[in-house]
C-alpha cells in the first residue's frame, strides 16, 4: 500500500513538473508574439511621423492632386483616433500605407519631384519602414505560428485548455490590397 | 597549394579570354619566353643529373667497388641529394614563374575586367577576419594567399584563398603521441558590404541536423538556441538560420534574398555558409584544387587556363549580382 502511495505521488510530481515546463514554454510563446507585435507599431509609428513631411513635399510639386492628400491625411487621422493593438487600427494603417503608396506613385508624374533630393530622402525612408514593417509581421506570423503549434499539437493542447490559452490570428492583407495597382504615366 | 587549375563552377561569365589575350599579347610572349626557359633548364637539369648518377655508378663498379655496403650508401645518398638540389633550384624557378603569371597576367586580368578592384596575389584576409566571421572555428594554422579587394559597382568587396587548420593530437599503439592538422576550410571566403544597415548578428548554416534526421533533427536544432524558422519550405530545408533578432533576421532574409541564397548554393555547393554581421556578409564555400593558378605544364596564352581563371574570379565577382547587393534603395548609401 504504501509503495503504491509513493508511485502515486511520483506520477504526480512529474506531472506537475511536465505541466509546468509546457506552461513556461507557452509564457514564452505568447511573449515572443506580443515582442512581435510589438515591433509591428514600432515601424508602424515611424510611418506615421513620416507622413507630414511626405504631404508637404509632394504638395510643393502637386498642389491640385487635393484627393490623394485628403485621403492620406484622413487616414492618418483615423489611425490617430482608433486604439493601439486593435483590429481597427490596423485596418486603419493598412489605408494609410495604400495611401502613401499612391503619394508616392504620383511623383512618377512629376520629374522635379522625384528628382528633388528631399523627396528621394523620404522616398529611401519609407522603403526602409517598409521593409521592417514587412520583416516584423513576418516575424509576428512566425511567432504566432509557433504559439498555434503549442495551443494545437499534444500534449500541449491539453495545457492550453486548462488555461484558456487560443489559437491567435495570422497578420493577413486585406484582399483589396492583394489586387496589383494600376499604375498611370 | 597545389599547382593544378580546376574548372570553375558554372556562372554566367561574358568575359572573353580571347579579347583579353590578345590585348595582353606583350605580357604573354615575355612570359611564354621565361616559361619554355624554365622548362629547358628543368630537362637539362635531370640530365645532368642522370648523367652524373650513372657515372658515379659507373666509377663504381669500374673501381672494383671494394666495400659494396659503402657503395650502395654512396649511391642512395647522391640520388636523394641530388634531387633535393634538384628541386631547390628549379622548384624556385617554377614559383617564380607562378609568381610572375599572377602579378602580370592574373592582375592585367583583374584590371580589365574590373577596374575598381585590385588584385594582391600573396596578400589574403587576415586570420582575424576569418575568425570574427564566426563561421568556422578558430584555426591552429592559417593560410591565405589571392586577396581581390574593391568595389563592385556600389559595393565594397574583398576575397581570398584560405586554408585553415586545427591541430589535433592521437596517441599509437605503443604510447607514442602525433600531432596532425586537420582541414577547417579550404576555399574562399568572401566579405560584401550588404545594401542595408543592421545591427545584430545573423548566421546562416548548412542544415546537417534535419537533411540527416528529419524531424527529430529540427527539434534537435531548437535545444541549439536562437533558432529562426523561415516560410520558404526549400530554404529551411537547406539552411538553418540563427539569430537573436527575430525582425531583424526577417528584414535580412527577405523572401527575395532567401530565394537569391537558394540559387547561390546551387550555383556554388551545399556546403556555402553565410553569416550577416556590422551591416557585411561573409560567404564561405569550399572549392576544388587552388584557383589562380598559372601552372607550369600550359602555355603562359593558353585559353582554357584563362577561361578557368576568368571563371574563377566571375564565380565571386557575380556573387555582387546574385544577392543584388548593388541596389540602394534603403537608407544605406
Amino acid at each position: 500500500m504504501e509503495g503504491l502511495l509513493i508511485g502515486l505521488a511520483v506520477i504526480a510530481v512529474l506531472a506537475l513538473v511536465i505541466c509546468a515546463v509546457i506552461y513556461n514554454g507557452f509564457v514564452s510563446r505568447r511573449n515572443s508574439v506580443r515582442n512581435a507585435f510589438a515591433s509591428i507599431d514600432v515601424q508602424l509609428k515611424k510611418r506615421w511621423d513620416l507622413v507630414p513631411n511626405l504631404v508637404e513635399t509632394v504638395k510643393a510639386y502637386a498642389s491640385h492632386e487635393k484627393e490623394v492628400f485628403e485621403n492620406v491625411i484622413k487616414a492618418r487621422q483615423g489611425v490617430e483616433s482608433s486604439a493601439v493593438g486593435t483590429k481597427e487600427r490596423f485596418e486603419r494603417e493598412q489605408d494609410l500605407g495604400a495611401g502613401m503608396s499612391r503619394l508616392m506613385m504620383l511623383a512618377e508624374a512629376y520629374p522635379e519631384l522625384k528628382a528633388g533630393e528631399q523627396f528621394l530622402n523620404l522616398q529611401r525612408n519609407l522603403t526602409e519602414i517598409e521593409s521592417q514593417l514587412a520583416a516584423s509581421r513576418r516575424a509576428y506570423n512566425a511567432a504566432v505560428t509557433h504559439w498555434n503549434e503549442g495551443v494545437e499539437m499534444f500534449p500541449g493542447s491539453i495545457v492550453a485548455k486548462v488555461f484558456g490559452f487560443e489559437t491567435a490570428d495570422w497578420f493577413e492583407t486585406p484582399s483589396d490590397q492583394r489586387k496589383t495597382q494600376d499604375v498611370r504615366f | 597549394m597545389s599547382d593544378s587549375n580546376s574548372s570553375p563552377p558554372p556562372g554566367p561569365s561574358n568575359w572573353d579570354a580571347d579579347d583579353l589575350a590578345d590585348r595582353m599579347d606583350d605580357v604573354m610572349q615575355g612570359l611564354e619566353a621565361f616559361r619554355l626557359e624554365v622548362l629547358a633548364k628543368r630537362s637539362k637539369g635531370w640530365g645532368m643529373l642522370g648523367m652524373a648518377f650513372l657515372c658515379s655508378v659507373l666509377a663504381g663498379v669500374l673501381l672494383g667497388a671494394i666495400e659494396p655496403p659503402l657503395f650502395f650508401v654512396g649511391v642512395v645518398g647522391f640520388v636523394i641529394g641530388g634531387v633535393i638540389i634538384h628541386y631547390k633550384f628549379f622548384g624556385s624557378l617554377a614559383a617564380t614563374y607562378r609568381s610572375r603569371y599572377k602579378h602580370e597576367v592574373i592582375a592585367g586580368m583583374v584590371k580589365a575586367v574590373s577596374p575598381d578592384m585590385d588584385y594582391q596575389p600573396a596578400g589574403g584576409l587576415a586570420e582575424e577576419t576569418f575568425n570574427a566571421s564566426g563561421l568556422y572555428s578558430g584555426p591552429d594554422r592559417y593560410h591565405s594567399e589571392d586577396l581581390f579587394a574593391g568595389r563592385i559597382g556600389e559595393t565594397e568587396i574583398m576575397f581570398s584563398e584560405v586554408h585553415a587548420e586545427e591541430r589535433r593530437t592521437r596517441r599509437d599503439s605503443k604510447g607514442r603521441s602525433e600531432t596532425y592538422y586537420v582541414t577547417i576550410f579550404n576555399g574562399i571566403l568572401l566579405v560584401a558590404d550588404f545594401h542595408k544597415h543592421f545591427r545584430s548578428e545573423l548566421a546562416v548554416l548548412p542544415d546537417v541536423a534535419e537533411k540527416n534526421f528529419g524531424w527529430f533533427g529540427r527539434k534537435l536544432q531548437s535545444l541549439g538556441g536562437n533558432l529562426q524558422r523561415m516560410e520558404n519550405p526549400d530554404f529551411e530545408k537547406a539552411f538553418v538560420v540563427r539569430g537573436k533578432d527575430a525582425v531583424e533576421a526577417r528584414y535580412i532574409l527577405t523572401p527575395d534574398m532567401q530565394e537569391r541564397l537558394l540559387a547561390l548554393r546551387a550555383r556554388l555547393n551545399d556546403g556555402v555558409r553565410f553569416a550577416f554581421k556590422q551591416s557585411n556578409v561573409f560567404i564561405g564555400f569550399s572549392n576544388e584544387g587552388n584557383w589562380f593558378e598559372g601552372g607550369l605544364k600550359r602555355p603562359a596564352h593558353d585559353r582554357v587556363q584563362m577561361r578557368a581563371i576568368l571563371g574563377q574570379m566571375a564565380c565571386c565577382f557575380n556573387i555582387v549580382q546574385d544577392l543584388n547587393l548593388n541596389t540602394r534603395i534603403w537608407t544605406k548609401d
